[in-house]
């Protein structure tokens, strides 16, 4: 109904968006911004594959009202490297974040659908928890449908990022 | 995708304006909106204004007050309160609760306060409007029949908040703000009706839980399709104080098996006054499982939800039991 300009910094771009107040996250990226890495699954909260980051906080794009985060930071499948490359001054533009090249070499790719989701998620567990176990990659990919892997090659492309990315960066503590 | 049907949206800053906003017809509170926004999708509840309590800031804080109470604004998100150190160390039963709704991202999203007020599920109800249109309208859509009990005259849709149940158990007040702000036992904000599950009025919100200063020990245990993402097919809480070498004033709730969360107080007068022996802890879950009725509008099968409601209490009063006898501290 109520049609108004707002805010939003989008893979660390400002932008000024016509946005109606009944329009969701996903469709102000998709439609509007043409980010169409974030998938459009379910629509209804229960498959994962719309996942972005609000505040560095992975959520679910589909079931969020792009009018309640108004100015607020918003990262995308397409802008995971480019964080990545910001993360670690001095060594140079990214052009994937380790756990994308480790789920390309890990199998965990088969159809795609489900992959931007699963890899903002691991993303973010991997920033909070450079090592994760088993059962916390497990808890934190929950609420993430996958109809071909079998969820087991997607594990173990967490587990080899979280291996790679701590042989780059020694341990600091 | 579908775009939800259009309508506008106001996130007042003060608490007058929010009770204007709710008071005008065809509006509805906005939490986290991780239940409401997909209900919108699917056209299950309606609404023209959406009223947003993003705004009112004292709604997302986590306090102790004066008298010791745990003050929880409704706008605490799940995620708040399941890392919250006050609510892990003094109430773990309703961070276990929190922890067991949805997924990670959900639970980022989604408040207590929405868990506690959130909208009954049924499985002829919740689903898409072109499967919908296969039957005829229920009760809750303007119609004259349930299709999970034909035979009842009100709705019976379950109430699905797993909060719920813990924070009967741990003896929790519910805030409501309006024009006349009020305070009652959790329990009573509940109608048993599931189209108007809530005693919350047009023009009201909920805008805190409060938890005793000194609670009750407490477990909670849920079952569902799957352990990661699911709405419980039924869940329970209880709790009790060990006082001179004995529980005492035992609370036993089963959720997610009606409208309405339900005490077994046939299980709280034989758990009342002992220690808890196998025999005991497995003849309440019997008296639970009698106190039960569920009806066929859930994922599973009745008798499974039914059998399960037993395994429940069973097992939330045997982690309180063993926990006495071996404290992981």
């Amino acid at each position: 109904m109520a049609e108004s300009v707002m805010r939003l910094r989008v893979n660390g771009r400002e932008h000024h968006l016509v946005v109606s107040d009944e329009a969701t996250l996903l469709e102000v990226l998709r439609e509007q911004l043409h980010l169409h890495g974030t998938k459009d699954g379910c629509a209804v909260g229960s498959c994962g594959t719309c996942t972005v980051w609000l505040d560095g906080v992975p959520r679910l794009s589909c079931v969020t009202l792009a009018k309640t985060v108004e100015g607020r930071d918003v990262v995308t499948i397409e802008g995971l490297a480019g964080w990545w490359g910001r993360e670690r001054p001095g060594e140079g533009a990214a052009a994937f974040h380790p756990l994308q090249t480790a789920a390309v070499e890990a199998g965990a790719v088969q159809c795609g659908f489900c992959t931007p989701g699963m890899l903002m998620a691991g993303a973010a567990l991997l920033r909070d928890t450079p090592a994760p176990g088993r059962e916390e990659i497990r808890e934190a990919l929950s609420g993430h449908l996958c109809r071909c892997t079998g969820y087991e090659q997607i594990i173990h492309a967490v587990e080899l990022a979280a291996g790679r990315m701590g042989e780059a960066t020694p341990d600091e503590a | 995708m579908m775009p939800l049907r259009p309508l506008s949206l106001t996130t007042p800053s003060r608490p007058e304006e929010t009770v204007a906003a709710l008071a005008a017809e065809g509006a509805a509170v906005l939490a986290g909106g991780s239940d409401l926004i997909p209900g919108l999708a699917w056209e299950i509840p309606t609404c023209d204004t959406l009223v947003s309590l993003a705004g009112l800031d004292a709604l997302r804080r986590i306090e102790t007050e004066e008298d010791g109470r745990l003050r929880i604004g409704a706008m605490a998100t799940l995620a708040d309160i399941v890392r919250h150190p006050l609510i892990r160390v003094g109430y773990p039963a309703l961070a276990d609760a929190a922890q067991a709704v949805g997924s990670p991202e959900l639970r980022a999203q989604g408040t207590l306060g929405g868990n506690v007020c959130l909208g009954t599920r049924c499985r002829f109800r919740n689903q898409p409007p072109l499967w919908r249109e296969a039957l005829a309208p229920c009760w809750q859509s303007g119609g004259e029949v349930c299709h999970a009990a034909p035979a009842k005259e009100t709705c019976v849709a379950i109430l699905s908040g797993d909060t719920v149940p813990a924070l009967v158990a741990l003896r929790a007040e519910a805030e409501i703000w309006g024009r006349r702000p009020r305070r009652l036992p959790i329990e009573e904000i509940y109608t048993g009706d599931g189209t108007h599950h809530l005693h919350i009025a047009p023009g009201e919100f909920l805008a805190a839980l409060r938890l005793p200063a000194a609670p009750p020990r407490a477990a909670f245990r849920k079952w569902r399709t799957r352990a990661s993402i699911d709405f419980p097919e039924a869940n329970a809480a209880v709790s009790a104080v060990w006082r001179d070498g004995a529980w005492r004033e035992p609370v036993v709730v089963v959720s997610a098996v009606g409208p309405a969360p339900i005490r077994v107080q046939a299980a709280e007068s034989l758990l009342d006054g002992s220690a808890w022996s196998e025999e005991r802890i497995l003849a309440a879950g019997d008296l639970a499982r009698r106190a039960v009725h569920p009806y066929d509008n859930g994922q599973l099968n009745v008798a499974g939800r039914q059998i399960a409601v037993r395994g429940l209490v069973v097992r939330a009063l045997g982690d309180m039991e063993m926990e006495r006898r071996e404290p992981v501290l």
